[in-house]
């Protein structure tokens, strides 16, 4: 056992151990915790009443599917918005010079709140009203660049031959997007829904701030319920979110599956 | 590798340094509300206790804002404050659940500051007090206020601000704000739903506020939803600046903000004031205990004798704008603004002969003010059911539009997924078949 233990560590792998150890520490306790606490109560009986105490209070299922609207029209807006700008950013004609990537990752560099109370200070400055439509402008805001990136990286290290084919056979503009361009972008637009619309259900920040506390996403619930200490409650609703998040990446794993079966198409 | 670990458990110890090497009894770790202590009073404390006991002592400050996670690090973490400073429902539920110690009120040189705290708000603290432990012991009430409305004197008039009503009042729609704390929400409502039993005095407001049958809280709920169209925001801390910036025109918030917030808007020229309205309202007092896990318990007795100290009040209390729950004749003095064109009784507070003087009356009301105002008691097991009505009123914002489009993305995933699972399924079909094909004639032309 010792002996093993001497031969990993003088292996590369034993390169991965500040990894292990730190997510054991930072992930996998934690996430162990959360289980516990959301199937015990106050004083540590196993229990299911947090589960039941969530699906029998309609305010706490409306938050959630609230939550979810929230998070979904953010992530259609934000592709909307960022595969044009990814496509201008990679195309080579459109394009020239790196510095207008930088200027697109930009925002991504600001931390989080402090954009948020500047978009708050220029809404109230323009007069425009807080509310949901500063709430979807923040959220979009905030994690559009997630989006960007992704879809850019895939369009950049697109091979070019498979568009020039595809001129060569006569197809037009638009079937040469349709038909080429989009397929292959998709894992960069699949891992940017990803990378979108897991982080905007769980936020509350943003909410709180942009919206005067009118407007309660699910991560605000969670927070309210352990701010109160009501530990157990919380920690069934953060498990619930951690399933629908899984759920959500089952529908990606099984694309790129399946992309790589299809010879890289998605 | 071998020098990397002990550097490693280094930089390991010196994160919990204070508690190798030095002993605990130079330490005091003391746990408040984030600006709530005047300046450089923490380092005047170290000169008092030097002076007192001949030691020197290092203190670890830090702050709060929620009182729950204030009870959470000292219940369930064991952390070991010295001395902290909950508000009066915490401080109830502290001693119910037996995690205070009694203060030490025998100080060998100096004098004892403690007395000097009001008669009256020591008769309030010991309200909290359960059989055999008076709260008082416990418990040393820092600083105390009320709750009520602050109003833009330009759009609200005075005439409506004496009443709650205003808050439901449609005029004032998407101009009010409230503060962000369900206690004062379910007090608020549930006090302005009993308005004219309260004006026919058959009931007292401090029934109504501890009042957690199922039909107050139906009611209060009923209340609050009504009055949730109205508002535009609930403020953690940005009422103040709505307020001064005209962008709201009430806001339900509490006496130390308000004074804070009317001499910002006095500053611009906007015209702020305060009124607890006639119904009547929430009076809240923040006190000083020591917690069971206190490991310094003697210089804790010593901080807190200090903080009742005439001179040290008075700065705490110009720091923070809330009132101080020492009356002594100093404190009068210094209190008395001879330019005011009102007289209050304030004799329930700083004795008798104290029953008409100019003095601001948001820091310290007026006796009839506080006849009519009480104390939130600890809601206790109810405080989930509380935290349900809450939670129903905010986290209503569901629309039909934002349903529908749920619906239609997740069937078309769920429709995309079905049809991409068939193509494949039928594309292997079709291998598998050209496949049997081919080796069926492969078999063919080997036979031949």
């Amino acid at each position: 056992m010792n002996k093993r233990f001497i031969v990993f560590l003088s292996s590369r792998k034993s390169w991965t151990l500040p990894y292990i150890i730190f997510s054991v520490v930072f992930v996998i306790i934690p996430l162990f915790l959360i289980v516990v606490y959301a199937f015990t109560d106050d004083s540590g009986h196993l229990t299911l009443a947090n589960f039941q105490k969530f699906f029998e209070h309609p305010e706490a299922i409306n938050t959630f599917v609230y939550s979810i609207g929230i998070a979904i029209i953010t992530t259609l807006v934000c592709i909307l918005l960022g595969y044009p700008a990814a496509w201008i950013l990679s195309n080579s004609k459109l394009n020239r010079s790196k510095t207008m990537v930088v200027l697109f990752i930009l925002p991504m560099w600001v931390n989080i709140l402090v954009r948020t109370l500047a978009t708050v200070a220029l809404f109230d400055f323009i007069s425009v009203p807080l509310g949901e439509g500063a709430l979807i402008f923040g959220m979009v805001y905030n994690f559009i660049p997630f989006m960007i990136y992704p879809i850019y990286n895939t369009l950049q290290k697109m091979d070019h031959s498979y568009i020039e084919a595809a001129q060569d056979l006569g197809a037009n503009p638009v079937q040469v997007f349709l038909k080429v361009v989009l397929p292959l972008s998709m894992p960069g637009v699949m891992s940017g829904i990803m990378m979108v619309f897991m982080p905007t259900i769980s936020t509350f920040a943003i909410a709180e701030l942009l919206t005067m506390n009118n407007i309660k996403l699910f991560g605000t619930t969670i927070q309210e319920n352990i701010n109160n200490s009501m530990w157990n409650y919380g920690a069934a609703l953060s498990l619930i979110m951690l399933l629908l998040i899984a759920a959500t990446s089952l529908f990606s794993t099984d694309d790129k599956d399946h992309s790589n079966e299809g010879g890289g198409l998605w | 590798m071998k020098r990397i670990i002990p550097a490693i458990l280094l930089l390991l110890s010196l994160t919990g340094c204070y508690n190798s090497g030095e002993p605990r009894e130079r330490v005091l770790k003391i746990y408040n509300w984030a600006d709530y202590i005047g300046d450089s009073v923490l380092e005047d404390f170290q000169a008092y206790y030097k002076e007192q006991t001949g030691e020197n002592i290092r203190i670890v400050y830090q702050t709060f804002d929620i009182n729950e996670i204030m009870l959470t690090k000292i219940e369930k973490g064991h952390e070991d404050f010295d001395v902290v400073c909950p508000s009066e429902y915490i401080i109830e539920r502290m001693l119910k659940k037996h995690l205070l110690l009694p203060i030490d009120t025998i100080f060998a040189h100096s004098p004892n500051y403690m007395h000097n705290v009001s008669p009256f708000i020591r008769e309030q603290i010991n309200k909290l007090s359960r059989p055999g432990e008076e709260a008082s012991r416990y418990a040393v009430c820092y600083m105390w206020g009320t709750a009520g409305l602050l109003y833009n004197r330009a759009y609200v008039p005075d005439s409506v601000a004496t009443s709650w009503g205003c808050l439901w009042n449609k005029k004032y729609a998407g101009k009010i704000l409230m503060k962000d704390s369900y206690r004062d929400a379910y007090g608020t409502a549930i006090i302005y739903a009993h308005a004219k039993e309260l004006e026919e005095r058959s009931v007292t407001v401090e029934e109504l506020m501890n009042d957690y049958s199922p039909q107050a809280m139906g009611l209060a709920e009923k209340y609050l939803k009504a009055l949730k169209p109205n508002i535009a925001g609930w403020e953690a801390d940005f009422g103040k600046e709505m307020m001064t910036k005209n962008k709201a025109w009430l806001n339900m918030t509490w006496s130390g903000d308000a004074i804070w917030a009317i001499e910002e808007a006095g500053a611009v020229g906007v015209n702020l004031d305060y009124e607890v309205p006639k119904e009547g309202s929430n009076i809240w007092y923040d006190g000083w205990v020591i917690p069971k896990y206190a490991r310094n318990p003697e210089a804790a007795s010593y901080f807190i004798n200090f903080m009742c100290r005439p001179d040290i009040a008075l700065r705490n209390m110009d720091f923070c704008g809330y009132v101080s729950s020492i009356a002594t004749p100093e404190i009068l003095e210094e209190k008395i603004d001879t330019t005011l064109t009102y007289f209050s009784d304030l004799s329930y507070f700083f004795g008798p002969g104290a029953d008409s003087i100019q003095i601001d009356k948001i820091q310290y009301p007026d006796r009839k003010v506080v006849e009519r105002c009480a104390m939130i008691r600890d809601f206790g097991d109810k405080t989930k059911e509380v935290l349900d009505i809450w939670s129903r009123i905010k986290g209503d914002n569901l629309g039909v539009g934002i349903t529908i489009l749920i619906f239609i993305v997740v069937a078309w995933m769920s429709g995309w997924m079905i049809y991409k699972r068939w193509q494949r399924y039928s594309r292997r079909k079709q291998q598998r078949r050209r496949s049997r094909r081919k080796k069926v004639k492969r078999l063919s032309n080997k036979s031949q």
